[in-house]
């Protein structure tokens, strides 16, 4: 015993404990001050960073303040920026504009016009022009603003004449409409068979003529089923609004931040208008005050800007002449047993008085939907979520107190989770970066790191306590046996983490180092905190030392004679389990859907599924083509532009017999060949305006219509389908007379034959002859383009649509919620039906020669994406992390053996919950996955602290079964508590109502107790497989554990 | 053409130099109402109206240029030629001679004071006058940063005004002093919550203008400069930029080969001194040649 004493004495680990012993408060300082420092300067930054977003405006409520922004709302991060259709997307928001729509629909059932009737009208022409006054918005599309292209009389200016009008819906008040003109505004919409079907045939007649043809009255494709249904009892106002243009310097994270903050301003004008309409937001006593105060100023700079403030929709907050803060508008909710609170400040909401009821303009019941609010709601519900993680530290407390039944118990885990905790956090702030989808989960994965490693050291303090001398041997002693498994642990932890970085993603890659220093900062603060808080506890032993020790005295005793008893038996079905659930991976579908991902009664979501119900989807899908051909060809610049003008000029000229312009010389003439076939050339690439292109793109979508129309195919989840087609097609028919015959592309019969020659016209003004070039059907929509484009509203500009040099043409369609998959799926059908029935669409090998070639994309689509793409890169870096795992293990244990062994416990908790699902086709959402790298650490964790304990005890000459029995014994009450701990600890997750959260929740419970199952039966049941004869004894392991045992074996 | 861009560039330069302190503008205006920062505000506005008429008619070539988002640009040529008609609105013709698929693309456009412009349309591609009527003001000139509004004259009776003070300004590489005045309109078919106006104090001319929408926001600038003063009296920019700061895209107008009163100018072909422009040549016939 004695040389055993002095061994241990001369021992690294021992050397070690006494020397962090010694230092235990420098140590302890030492970490805990930079972990300290880490996190103010982290914070420092976050707060440095809000300041800087609201130093480009201020987009408060009106306090001046917004939440500390801590999270990265960048979505390009989540791409490998070589994938076509990112690139797709970032092209589109460069090259025509970025923006997001708010949807806010009603329905009006009661009125036979429905949502034509005057008081509807009224309505939405007022909210129109509110919405315009909201700071963000760039343009809204609504029933009474939207362009109504037509024929007709026009009676402004010195004459009436007929001829081509561009103007709004309805322009003047809808209280002034006649009957008649809201009839003629039906019949434009709706087209006259749809309106005969509202409003009785007689009535359309009546407007029309008798023996009008209605098949001459389509409607507008542009409003129908997306402003308006066909049955007119659901409208929707598209409110567009932009990412702002920051003109100031400031990185790109800044003025991303700045961009979520300013929509969501946009977002709040939006609702304080609604509320107003619904009579929910009441003017303060207060606000009307300084609202006489104001105009009671006298005209100056200072009362413009007050003024300004006092009517900007998106603060609600106001400082008063004083400078002291106003509450504009009382903004009452009503509460499910019906009594109205006031909400304007959310973090104090007021009983309405009594006798509140809302006096509303209009008695509509408004639903808002599009992707802002859909993100908003996502932020609302994940930061409910938040909650959770207070609750998870107080579950996991009362649980140590169960467990532990000891103060030190409680406090050392908990110490150092929340400093593990905000150490990482802060070093993630300090370096600049901030949380994103996947580093949020940080602090739930640093729970259980913490606990697992502190768990160890005070797991062996409760069973060493009282068995030393002095306080300083037990702690000393505590940590010579931990340091190197916890050491072990944090490494392949650290490795786990760290394999990550092989992906390609940026979010991943913050994970991965991310995550690699949060478990050396927990490794630091366990080795260095965990002594020292020790060492204010007494060396007592307990007053009862049979109730520690009880699950390992269970397991050592009873459990693991079983298991080594039926080990063939285990490690067989313990191996099929792990082949079939490994099989079931295969059928794993990482998809999304936001449908189920919040629970049945979230309003957003019930709002959205209306919406899409009768006013077609609200999910954004992009194709855009781009001209293939301009990419070598140069275009001409200006000088030569003007030389080809002069010289068609001249040669026309003399084709004339025009004698004071002189005739093109030979060389000339050569010139303007070339230059000629050079502009053609350019021509070609401008495919917005080319008729081939025109009616192949015209032919598509009618195909893809087509598609639309048929319930199971793919392409039933879009719902509309725009371009600048319509536009052009709309443009046709008005100038034709408005026959429908003419709502088409344009081509080259469209012109008159007598047009298709060059002319000369000499001009007075300039006294000069100028060239008129010939006319085709690509001058013919260039000219339709530029007629509609002086006529819009600036809103309505095409160039959102089509680039100004004409080359990139946008269809834009609408799709409804769906998952991912069905999303990809859609995506998929449209390429290969451009593939394989229009190869002039899209290049690919069949079809390198094609006019244009397709991109197809989405923000929705690409937002959800980014969930298959974590999974994928995820599931291979799982893969490399184990390889890398075993490698170490065997090195670490120097045996091949060991390592081989651990495949099979390591592998089975992550492949059981994850097959199960594959098995059963339930989705699995690709940040979900992100938790097996956790549940795979806590797994290697439990196996390297089961194999220090087992070589020991094999080293000191112990048969395999009784190195078995003595390894659970020591070890089986810590690895017990820390999987009881993180168990409880990720059931918090299972409270949540937000599905991916709550799915997270389960695999890691699953997982984690999974791990404890297969390093308490199949690790022993493999190593005894491995090295026992089948018929071995083991009836004595039972007989061998005593009390004794215990703390012999606890002093060894 | 390259001879009578030089002429005018002469003479426009020979006018600057001739009279560098115009007598006009900067010494005869009358007494302003200083006090009454509403009425001065408004008296400065009518004032630079009125100073800078009798021009008669005009001719000048434009070039403009759209800017997207990214600096990238497309170039669309004109030709326009204005008469004044004092008070009662100005006749115009708008002819564009680039790019070729929109050359010939005219536009005739009576403004009616009081009321909303008459506007007809040529297409070559179709061969017809159209009469044509849209959003009018708030509609996009061409698709650019301009809108009709912008490009009207400003109507002294259409706004309220107000003076805020007097300041400095650069312009071409020189600080000029200029009044700054807010106006707001009053008139329905406007796009703007109001708009600030930077008068040259000694020139009269609209230096600067701040656009403001709706919500109040500021959303374009138009800065004018490279100012050439016609025959002594009449202040032309070479050069208008439309800023729009809520989508960073941007319109540059460069004017060349102006020609302000072609009673000052020769016929090339003849020599003779040349008439002006009467209303009969504003008419949907003259858009077809």
């Amino acid at each position: 015993m004695k040389s055993t004493e002095s061994n241990i004495k001369n021992s690294t680990g021992y050397r070690f404990a006494k020397l962090l012993y010694q230092w235990r408060w420098l140590a302890a300082t030492v970490v805990l001050a930079s972990v300290t420092v880490t996190f103010m300067s982290g914070m420092g930054n976050i707060s440095r960073i809000t300041q800087s977003v609201l130093s480009i405006s201020d987009i408060s409520h009106g306090s001046g303040q917004i939440a500390p922004q801590v999270f990265d709302p960048s979505l390009n991060v989540w791409f490998d920026t070589g994938d076509a259709t990112v690139k797709a997307y970032f092209d589109i928001e460069e090259r025509f504009i970025a923006e997001d729509t708010i949807l806010v629909t009603f329905e009006n059932t009661r009125d036979p016009m429905g949502v034509f009737s005057q008081d509807s009208l009224a309505t939405i022409q007022r909210l129109t022009k509110n919405f315009l006054t909201v700071p963000g918005v760039r343009h809204v599309r609504s029933l009474t603003y939207s362009p109504w292209i037509r024929w007709g009389e026009i009676n402004d200016g010195i004459a009436a004449e007929r001829g081509l009008i561009i103007s709004d819906l309805v322009e003047n008040p809808a209280t002034d409409l006649s009957e008649e003109d809201i009839v003629e505004r039906m019949v434009a919409v709706l087209g006259a068979s749809q309106t005969a079907k509202k409003i009785g045939e007689q009535r359309v007649r009546d407007y029309l003529g008798q023996d009008a043809d209605f098949k001459q009255f389509q409607g507008e494709p542009l409003l129908l089923d997306a402003i308006v249904n066909r049955e007119a009892t659901a409208t929707a106002i598209q409110i567009q609004i932009t990412r702002p243009n920051i003109e100031s310097e400031h990185t790109e994270l800044i003025k991303k931040l700045y961009a979520v903050q300013y929509q969501r301003a946009a977002l709040r004008g939006v609702e304080h208008f609604l509320n107003i309409e619904s009579g929910l937001s009441v003017k303060t006593n207060a606000f009307r005050k300084l609202e006489q105060s104001v105009a009671a100023l006298p005209s100056s700079d200072k009362k413009s800007k007050l003024e300004r403030s006092l009517l900007d929709p998106t603060k609600n907050f106001i400082q008063d002449l004083n400078g002291l803060q106003v509450k504009k508008y009382h903004v009452y909710h009503q509460s499910e047993e019906g009594s109205y609170i006031d909400v304007a400040d959310a973090n104090n909401p007021i009983n309405a008085p009594d006798n509140f009821s809302p006096s509303a303009l209009s008695s509509y019941q408004f639903k808002l939907g599009g992707v802002p609010v859909l993100e908003r709601n996502f932020e609302v519900v994940g930061s409910a979520d938040s909650k959770y993680l207070p609750l998870m530290f107080v579950v996991i407390a009362v649980l140590l107190v169960i467990l532990t039944r000891s103060f030190a118990g409680v406090l050392i885990p908990l110490v150092v989770v929340i400093a593990s905790i905000l150490g990482t956090v802060g070093t993630i702030f300090a370096t600049g970066t901030l949380f994103n989808n996947l580093t949020a989960m940080i602090p739930n994965m640093m729970t259980a790191i913490g606990v697992a490693d502190s768990i160890h050291l005070v797991a062996a303090w409760l069973l060493m306590r009282g068995k030393f001398q002095s306080k300083a041997e037990l702690i000393m002693e505590v940590i010579r046996k931990n340091a190197a498994p916890v050491l072990l642990t944090t490494l392949t932890t650290a490795i786990g983490f760290y394999s990550l970085v092989l992906n390609d993603l940026a979010p991943v890659k913050q994970l991965a180092w991310s995550m690699a220093t949060g478990t050396a900062i927990a490794y630091l603060l366990t080795m260095t905190v965990v002594p020292l808080l020790l060492s204010f506890f007494p060396n007592k032993a307990r007053k009862n030392v049979s109730k520690t020790g009880i699950i390992s005295r269970y397991l050592a005793t009873k459990w693991a004679p079983f298991v080594i008893r039926h080990r063939i038996k285990t490690v067989i079905y313990a191996s099929i389990i792990t082949v079939i659930s490994c099989m079931g991976l295969f059928f794993v579908q990482i998809d999304a859907d936001q449908r189920k991902m919040f629970s049945a009664n979230n309003p957003v979501i019930l709002d959205l599924i209306w919406i899409e119900e009768n006013l077609g989807g609200t999910g954004d899908l992009e194709i855009i083509f781009n001209s293939v051909v301009g990419d070598n060809i140069q275009e001409l610049t200006q000088q030569e532009l003007d030389i080809l003008d002069e010289l068609n000029t001249r040669k026309t000229a003399a084709s004339l017999s025009i004698t004071d312009i002189s005739p093109p010389t030979t060389s000339e003439l050569s010139q303007l060949r070339t230059l000629q076939q050079r502009y053609q050339d350019w021509t070609q690439a401008r495919i917005g305006v080319s008729p081939e292109f025109l009616q192949q793109v015209e032919a598509f979508e009618y195909r893809l219509r087509e598609e639309m129309a048929k319930p199971d195919s793919a392409l039933s989840i879009i719902t509309d389908l725009t371009s600048p087609l319509d536009i052009l097609k709309k443009m046709h028919q008005v100038q034709n007379n408005e026959n429908p015959a003419f709502y088409r592309a344009v081509n080259n019969s469209d012109v008159a034959v007598s047009l298709r020659q060059p002319s000369l016209d000499f001009d007075e003004i300039t006294e000069e002859y100028s060239y008129t070039p010939p006319q085709t059907a690509s001058t013919l929509a260039s000219q339709y383009y530029l007629q509609y484009e002086n006529g819009a509203r600036p809103g309505e500009t095409l160039s959102t649509q089509l680039s100004i040099d004409r080359r990139h043409f946008r269809m834009q369609g609408r799709g409804l919620l769906c998952t991912t998959q069905e999303k990809l799926a859609a995506i998929a059908k449209i390429r290969s039906i451009a593939e394989h029935e229009f190869p002039d669409l899209i290049v690919t090998s069949n079809s390198p020669e094609a006019i244009a070639d397709l991109t197809i994309s989405g923000k929705k689509t690409l937002m959800d994406r980014t969930g298959v793409i974590v999974a994928e890169s995820f599931s291979k870096s799982i893969v490399v992390a184990l390889i890398v795992i075993l490698i170490v293990i065997s090195l670490f244990f120097r045996s091949w053996k060991l390592g081989l062994v651990s495949i099979l416990p390591n592998v089975l908790p992550i492949a059981i919950p994850l097959g199960f699902f594959g098995w059963l086709g339930i989705m699995i959402d690709g940040p979900a996955i992100a938790v097996a790298v956790v549940a795979l650490g806590v797994c290697v964790d439990d196996t390297i602290h089961f194999f220090t304990k087992y070589s020991r005890a094999i080293n000191s000459g112990k048969t395999v079964d009784h190195a078995i029995a003595e390894t659970i014994l020591e070890c089986g009450d810590a690895l017990t508590l820390t999987t009881i701990v993180l168990i409880v600890g990720f059931s918090t997750m299972l409270l949540s109502s937000f599905s991916p959260n709550y799915l997270m929740g389960i695999l890691a419970v699953s997982m984690i107790a999974l791990a404890w199952l297969a390093d308490f039966i199949v690790t022993p049941a493999v190593l005894a497989t491995m090295n026992m004869k089948s018929n071995d004894a083991i009836q004595s392991i039972s007989g061998s554990i005593t009390d004794d045992n215990i703390s012999h074996l606890a002093s060894r | 053409m390259k001879n009578t861009k030089l002429l005018t560039y002469t003479l426009g330069i020979t006018a600057a130099l001739l009279f560098s302190s115009p007598i006009i503008a900067s010494e005869s205006h009358p007494k302003f109402n200083t006090e009454n920062a509403a009425l001065y505000g408004k008296q400065l506005v009518e004032y630079s109206d009125k100073v800078l008429h009798g021009w008669k008619d005009e001719v000048v070539a434009g070039k403009m240029y759209l800017y997207d988002q990214q600096g990238q640009s497309v170039l669309r040529s004109f030709r326009r030629v204005g008469l004044e008609r004092f008070g009662k609105g100005d006749k115009s013709i708008i002819k564009f001679t680039s790019p070729a698929d929109i050359k010939g693309v005219s536009a005739l456009n009576y403004e009616n004071s009081g009321s909303s412009d008459d506007n007809w349309l040529y297409l070559p591609s179709t061969k017809k006058v159209r009469r044509i009527s849209g959003a009018n003001n708030t509609a996009s000139f061409q698709g650019s940063e301009f809108t009709y509004e912008d490009l009207n004259d400003l109507d002294p009776n259409e706004y309220e005004w107000e003076y805020i003070e007097e300041s400095q300004l650069e312009i071409d590489g020189q600080m000029v002093t200029v009044f700054k005045i807010t106006g707001w309109p009053t008139y329905r078919d406007t796009a703007y919550s109001r708009l600030t106006l930077y008068l040259s104090k000694e020139h009269w001319y609209q230096t600067k203008v701040e656009y403001f929408d709706k919500s109040g926001i500021h959303l374009k600038t138009k800065t004018s400069s490279q100012w050439l003063s016609f025959h002594n009296n009449y202040w032309r920019s070479l050069n208008v930029e439309m800023h729009n700061h809520q989508t960073g895209k941007k319109t540059v107008l460069a004017f060349s080969d102006y020609l302000v009163d072609l009673s000052q100018y020769r016929s090339k072909r003849t020599g003779k001194i040349r008439d002006n422009l009467t209303e009969a040549f504003f008419t949907k016939r003259a858009l077809t040649k």
